[in-house]
């Protein structure tokens, strides 16, 4: 994928998300705005066809950032529809079968998840479970090897564009709700095909959100 | 009717996909090359004598040398009085051109036809992955090539540095061959080739940024030996140098550090010399990098240079000279009596004993020749068998 399609391709799924949004807000009044951030724990899973000792990454601590917007369709469904800056951060700590460590791989994502939203109150509080795909286009990567003093931007051989999918439950509280969600990679990271290598996206993310 | 066409068709089908399912057996293929070295030698006084040295192909798993012959062309060899050999260490000899009556400012050409016997093969089995840990418990004989030396600094940090960016160069890094490729790609494609001030030596190639195919291979040996994997350069003629390395469970495998591929056919090039710690010492101390000992022996008022225009020619450069095709056990033992007979003739050449004592050797040598020229494989092996037979005698073996 280009670059000029990715951003034409962000270009449009924002405007599409908002424009949509407002329209139907001035149609069924129900329609939420929302601000959210968070932390996430990504790591890179590898697999490979042959029988090969593989790299070990561990999840480092990272961050998002975006809005949303929910649509709500019946009296407990909604839909939901993010733009999220999103980080993905993982250490490389074993390499064949040796300690590695202070090399990170960065991963810099525009992230557009789309869930359906399910809430059932319980309890004084507002819960709710969502599921849903996760587009996330890559914006920049970065490997970094602090020992050896290496800096490669971009990685060689990423994939620009990672498809995942996502769920996760958290509560509402007011105008607060905190959610804690886990993508499952589902795209090819490695683009270098004749190797053969897999590696994808898993982690886990914690979100806090404003409702406006 | 129909029946018994299908039948027919199914039995047709049947013995071709048969055929399909026989592999190429690339061991039966023997190949004849035919290299003609030429160098050139220009005293600056009136010498009466002076010897040159040069390398020869060595015998490896898949060559042989199985014969010399100074060049019969006009130009060549007019001032050559004949060739010997010097043992260096082992295997290993240099060929010694000796010229005599050499006028000064005059230059005298040296022409030597050298003719190798060739497997051809590739590295088609060669594994498709390797794991770095396959490489911890490496024998004694092996870890020598995992070593520094002075011509290659495999510990420089700078070296040590670039072989890490290389192996992150792809998300594959835990498979050594893709890394061996990442590697001999830096060699081929990143570092300029170009002639320059400063040496060959691994270092002073990658701080420069450009090399001959003689930097890049001490480069590409360099930035394996950093990722702990052993390699060694190889000198190949015609003067060409190359990387090979050690593949666990498999072997030698050579690279070519110059033209920027992993692995190299086998067959491509004839090797005159394997470069142990020693020989990259000498290089990295007396001969700015170049893994080689060719050059005039002794202190004399005269200068050496190679001939590439007369030897890159690609019609005599390395031409296929016969191709073998056939009996595989025949072929083999065709091999393995060369081999001993190559073996033979250098200690023959380092005995001292004069052309008259070797004449029936040289006789049944030729004939040997012969036979390989017109593809007469038993023949062959019969004159190897006599050739043997009295250089074992002539060497009181």
């Amino acid at each position: 994928m280009g670059e000029m399609t990715v951003r034409k391709f962000k270009i449009f799924f924002i405007v599409f998300i908002l424009a949509s949004a407002s329209l139907y807000a001035q149609v069924r009044k129900e329609v939420e705005f929302f601000a959210m951030g968070g932390l996430n724990f990504y790591n890179l899973k590898f697999s490979y066809q042959e029988a090969l000792s593989l790299p070990r990454h561990e999840a480092e601590l990272a961050h998002s950032l975006g809005g949303g917007v929910r649509f709500y369709l019946f009296d407990k469904f909604s839909l939901e529809a993010d733009v999220l800056y999103k980080t993905k951060k993982s250490e490389l700590v074993e390499f064949s079968g040796l300690n590695w460590g202070d090399t990170f791989y960065t991963l810099r994502y525009f992230s557009f998840p789309v869930l359906v939203h399910y809430s059932f109150p319980s309890l004084g509080f507002n819960f709710f479970a969502n599921f849903g795909l996760e587009i996330n286009i890559l914006r920049n990567s970065q490997l970094e090897d602090k020992k050896n003093e290496i800096t490669k931007n971009p990685i060689p051989y990423t994939s620009p564009a990672d498809f995942q999918l996502v769920g996760g439950c958290g509560i509402r509280y007011k105008p607060f709700s905190f959610e804690l969600r886990y993508g499952f990679g589902l795209s090819n990271l490695n683009t270098e095909t004749k190797n053969r290598l897999v590696i994808k996206n898993r982690g886990f993310e914690l979100f806090i959100a404003y409702h406006f | 009717m129909y029946k018994s066409k299908l039948i027919i068709f199914l039995i047709i089908l049947l013995l071709f996909s048969f055929t399909l399912s026989i592999p190429a057996q690339e061991d039966e293929k023997l190949q004849m090359n035919l290299i003609t070295m030429v160098y050139s030698v220009t005293a600056y006084e009136d010498l009466n004598e002076l010897n040159f040295l040069t390398h020869i192909p060595i015998i490896t798993e898949d060559s042989i040398p199985v014969y010399l012959k100074l060049s019969e062309e006009s130009k060549f060899n007019s001032n050559v009085s004949g060739f010997n050999f010097k043992n260096i260490k082992g295997d290993k000899n240099l060929l010694r051109f000796t010229l005599k009556n050499c006028v000064k400012d005059i230059k005298n050409y040296m022409a030597i036809e050298i003719y190798t016997l060739k497997k051809v093969s590739s590295y088609s089995d060669m594994p498709k992955t390797v794991s770095f840990e396959s490489y911890y418990n490496l024998k004694e004989d092996l870890k020598q090539y995992t070593q520094p030396s002075l011509a290659i600094q495999s510990e420089a940090p700078e070296v040590k540095k670039k072989a890490y960016e290389l192996l992150y160069e792809s998300w594959a890094m835990c498979n050594v061959v893709e890394v061996l490729k990442q590697i001999m790609s830096y060699t081929g494609y990143v570092i300029e080739f170009k002639t320059g001030p400063g040496g060959q030596t691994a270092l002073a190639s990658l701080n420069r940024g450009y090399a001959v195919c003689t930097g890049k291979a001490n480069l590409a040996v360099a930035l394996c030996r950093a990722l702990g994997i052993p390699a060694r350069v190889l000198h190949v003629l015609a003067s060409h140098f190359i990387a090979q390395v050690w593949l666990p469970n498999y072997g030698w495998v050579r690279g070519e550090s110059t033209d920027g591929f992993f692995p190299e056919k086998k067959h491509r090039w004839t090797v005159a010399w394997i470069a142990d710690l020693d020989d990259e010492n000498y290089a990295g101390q007396n001969r700015e990098g170049v893994i080689a000992y060719l050059g005039l022996e002794g202190n004399v008022n005269a200068q050496w240079s190679m001939e590439y225009e007369e030897i890159a020619q690609p019609d005599r450069w390395i031409e296929v000279f016969a191709s073998i095709e056939g009996n595989t056990s025949l072929n083999n033992t065709l091999f393995e009596k060369g081999a001993e007979l190559w073996r033979l003739f250098c200690r023959l050449k380092n005995s001292g004993l004069g052309d008259v004592q070797l004449a029936t050797f040289y006789g049944y040598q030729q004939l040997y020749f012969d036979s390989l020229v017109s593809k007469d494989i038993q023949s062959a092996v019969n004159f190897a068998d006599l050739a043997i037979m009295e250089a074992k005698s002539l060497l009181n073996l």
